[in-house]
């Protein structure tokens, strides 16, 4: 019954409304994918899909499908990859650590910290604890927090016109 | 309004050169006018497309992650190009997201258009899309004043105002000066023709600048004048050789007729007294001085044909031929000669002159008749349709070999010698000169022994009485 | 004065600058056989005077008036033609029968001279003969045949 119950839950985001502050997510979640460079070897070829992944509770439902759809990400299709246990995660771009992974944050993303990998996610400290891209809506508009260096050091690029957003935010 | 073709030469070429000039720089002006019109119309576009381009890539993020203000501060670095009124970005749904606008303009973000740039009054809008990673992320908005176009065309027009002026001056100081290799030559032909006509001096030339058409003008020109000048002077010599042939027999006259008066004073007086052979070197004498007498009477005769020229009148040839067949009643009838006189026309001529032409002719007729054949004489004329009379005075005489027939017509030419027939040689000369005077000429065909035909061909209609000859 | 038998006598002006012309003129006359006084000049001048009665003429006697001019056209100092035109505006020699004889056949010498009123023109023939002749013919008419103006003093 608990299984069911949990099911119900875990389901009901896909089958439900998705809540439009997770819509406009989703969609700078792609677009994240636009603005930021991946290593060749990550990407294994021209038309290697850009793997968007989730890792924990999935807030998007459809949204993330919504959002990719028909498009892609200087030229490479996206792919989405939901994970459960971060030992699953393989071969993943650009992963959304969801809230519901808090309590294993840090220590999820200290084991990044040598792949290719954009994190992004919307907790409070996800910066502090070693995230690359938090993003919160203030407003309704998105507000970016950017850890370049992070990124640099896993060999990321991000698009300066994206680093200039999120500059002022910057400590 | 005086006749173009009456301006001075060189005013009418240096208008020649200015026209053309002005034209030829005024089409040049004209066409590069346009020429820059044109590109600018369309090389503005294209320079605001890429600078809507390069401010909209940087926008892009902005409009992505919906960051109004960052774009807005982007935009706002358009105000470095003094000519942008304003600028505004569209999300994809067509919605206003961030402008910007020139600080002395009131300005509010209009619908969106269709992409493309647009030509309106005073300005020049463009709509584009933000493309950034091969999608339509926003569509840019940008409007342009067109006082650059207006300011640099203006700029232009200027330049290419003083420029046609300088051009024009520097045109007209050349051609005024430059014109004058044409005109010259002319002008100075024109000098020495005046010249040479107010002061009938033909001695006077043209200068010849060079060998182009011009310079062959003058050549040909000064060879009339030289032409012109023989002409004088054989007219001169001519008139003086007239005078003097009038006068020289004149005075000639004088002494001649003491020799014929002594002459026979001497046979009258003397004549028994002296011996048989005395009395011959008289006789002989005596025809001498007649003979001399007879060639001063013709050459007096000849002279007059042009000193002693009467105005043309209508003379009637037929009155002329029968009052001249009753002068020389006497000859005809001592040969017994036939004279047939066919129709002969009234023409403009000298009464007596006509006189003296049919005399010699008919005279002539008599005189070189055949022995033993009656001498027939035939006189006729031929008008034809273009106001010529053909004379012809035709006989059965002696005839004469056509290679002579130039020489019977030269003044003393005779074919005979005197104790043959009498004359000395000028009565055809005479009727020549006569038919020249009345615009005419005489010829004549014959064949020895088979008689001789004269032609005279006069003008009917003659007013220019005076210097045919 | 000597009559001839045929008439009265006059005097025969000869007004002539060829003194060759003057010679067979004077022969011409004698042979005519008239009793006539001929008198000569040489020029249109001495013609004047002589009719005037100046200059070499003053002398009474010396120039009787003519009751015949015999007028050569061409003569230098004063030609015929002058001479003539004088003669025929005076009152008092208007006159005086001129007869040109002259060796000019020109035409416009005979129209001008009967313009000025000349009385005859005669061409000087060149036998001595037809002078003779000329001379005889002349004087009958002038002198027997012709009534002359009476000789006015």
């Amino acid at each position: 019954m608990k299984r069911v119950a949990l099911f119900l839950l875990l389901a009901l985001p896909v089958f439900g409304d998705v809540s439009p502050e997770y819509k406009v997510k989703a969609v700078l979640l792609f677009n994240f994918a636009k603005f930021v460079s991946w290593p060749a070897e990550s990407l294994g070829g021209q038309d290697a899909p850009i793997i968007i992944g989730v890792l924990g509770d999935d807030p998007f439902g459809g949204a993330l499908e919504d959002a990719i759809r028909g498009r892609n990400a200087g030229g490479h299709p996206i792919a989405i990859r939901r994970y459960e246990r971060l030992e699953d995660v393989k071969g993943c771009h650009l992963l959304f650590i969801s809230a519901s992974e808090k309590s294993r944050q840090a220590e999820i993303l200290s084991s990044f910290k040598t792949n290719a990998v954009l994190t992004v996610g919307d907790t409070e400290d996800f910066i502090q604890q070693g995230g690359m891209i938090k993003v919160t809506l203030v407003d309704r508009k998105p507000h970016l927090e950017i850890d370049a260096r992070a990124a640099e050091r896993v060999g990321l690029k991000i698009q300066a016109q994206l680093l200039e957003l999120a500059k002022e935010e910057r400590r | 309004m005086r006749r173009i073709r009456d301006i001075p030469l060189s005013r009418k070429l240096n208008w020649v050169i200015m026209s053309t000039c002005t034209v030829a720089l005024l089409l040049a002006c004209a066409g590069f006018s346009s020429y820059e019109w044109l590109t600018f119309r369309s090389a503005m576009p294209r320079e605001q497309s890429t600078l809507a381009e390069i401010v909209g890539a940087n926008c892009a993020a902005a409009v992505v992650f919906s960051d109004a203000r960052s774009a807005e501060r982007t935009l706002s670095a358009l105000r470095a190009e003094p000519h942008v009124v304003a600028a505004c970005l569209y999300t994809p749904d067509g919605r206003g997201f961030a402008k910007y606008s020139r600080h002395d303009v009131k300005w509010s973000v209009p619908a969106l258009l269709a992409d493309g740039y647009r030509f309106e009054s005073d300005r020049l809008t463009l709509t584009q899309p933000v493309v950034y990673d091969s999608e339509r992320v926003a569509t840019i908005y940008l409007e342009t004043d067109l006082r650059a176009i207006q300011d640099r065309l203006l700029r232009y027009a200027l330049i290419v105002g003083t420029v046609l002026v300088v051009a024009l001056l520097a045109a007209w100081a050349m051609s005024a000066r430059l014109q004058r290799v044409v005109t010259d030559p002319i002008l100075d032909l024109v000098e020495t023709s005046k010249a040479i006509t107010e002061k009938h001096d033909y001695s006077l030339r043209a200068k010849s600048y060079g060998r182009d058409e011009l310079g062959l003008l003058v050549e040909s020109y000064n060879q009339m004048l030289s032409q012109i000048q023989e002409r004088e002077a054989l007219l001169r010599s001519n008139r003086e050789l007239q005078d003097f042939a009038y006068v020289a027999s004149h005075d000639l006259q004088e002494p001649l007729r003491k020799i014929q008066a002594f002459g026979d004073r001497l046979k009258t007086k003397f004549g028994d007294v002296l011996a048989e052979d005395g009395r011959d070197y008289l006789e002989r004498m005596q025809n001498a001085a007649g003979r001399m007498q007879t060639l001063i009477n013709d050459l007096l005769s000849f002279s007059r044909v042009a000193t002693k020229a009467q105005p043309f009148v209508p003379v009637d040839l037929r009155k002329v031929a029968h009052e001249v067949l009753s002068d020389l009643e006497i000859r005809i009838e001592q040969t017994g000669a036939r004279v047939e006189v066919g129709e002969l026309p009234t023409i403009d001529a000298d009464p007596l002159q006509m006189r003296q032409l049919i005399q010699n002719l008919v005279g002539n007729a008599l005189k070189f008749r055949r022995e033993h054949i009656q001498p027939v004489i035939t006189l006729d004329a031929h008008v034809n349709g273009e106001g010529l009379c053909r004379l012809t005075v035709k006989d059965n005489g002696i005839g004469f070999d056509m290679q002579y027939v130039d020489k019977i017509f030269g003044v003393f030419q005779r074919l005979h010698g005197r104790d043959q027939y009498e004359g000395t040689g000028v009565g055809l000369a005479i009727c020549r000169k006569i038919a020249e005077r009345h615009g005419g000429q005489i010829t004549a065909e014959s064949k020895p022994g088979d008689g001789a035909t004269f032609t005279v061909t006069l003008l009917v209609h003659n007013n220019n009485g005076e210097s045919n000859s | 004065m000597k009559n001839n038998g045929h008439g009265k006598r006059i005097t025969i002006l000869i007004a002539d600058d060829d003194v060759d012309d003057r010679m067979l003129a004077r022969d011409a006359l004698a042979e005519c056989r008239l009793a006539n006084d001929v008198r000569f000049v040489s020029d249109g001048e001495e013609l004047m005077d002589y009719l005037h009665r100046r200059n070499n003429y003053e002398q009474p006697g010396n120039a009787p008036i003519p009751g015949l001019i015999l007028l050569d056209l061409k003569m230098p100092r004063k030609d015929g033609r002058e001479a003539l035109k004088e003669i025929k505006a005076d009152s008092k020699l208007r006159r005086i029968p001129v007869v040109v004889l002259t060796t000019s056949k020109a035409e416009e010498d005979i129209y001008r001279t009967y313009d000025l009123g000349v009385n005859s023109f005669i061409t000087k023939p060149v036998s001595f003969e037809r002078l003779v002749q000329s001379m005889k013919t002349l004087t009958k008419y002038w002198i027997e045949i012709v009534e002359l103006p009476p000789e006015k003093r």
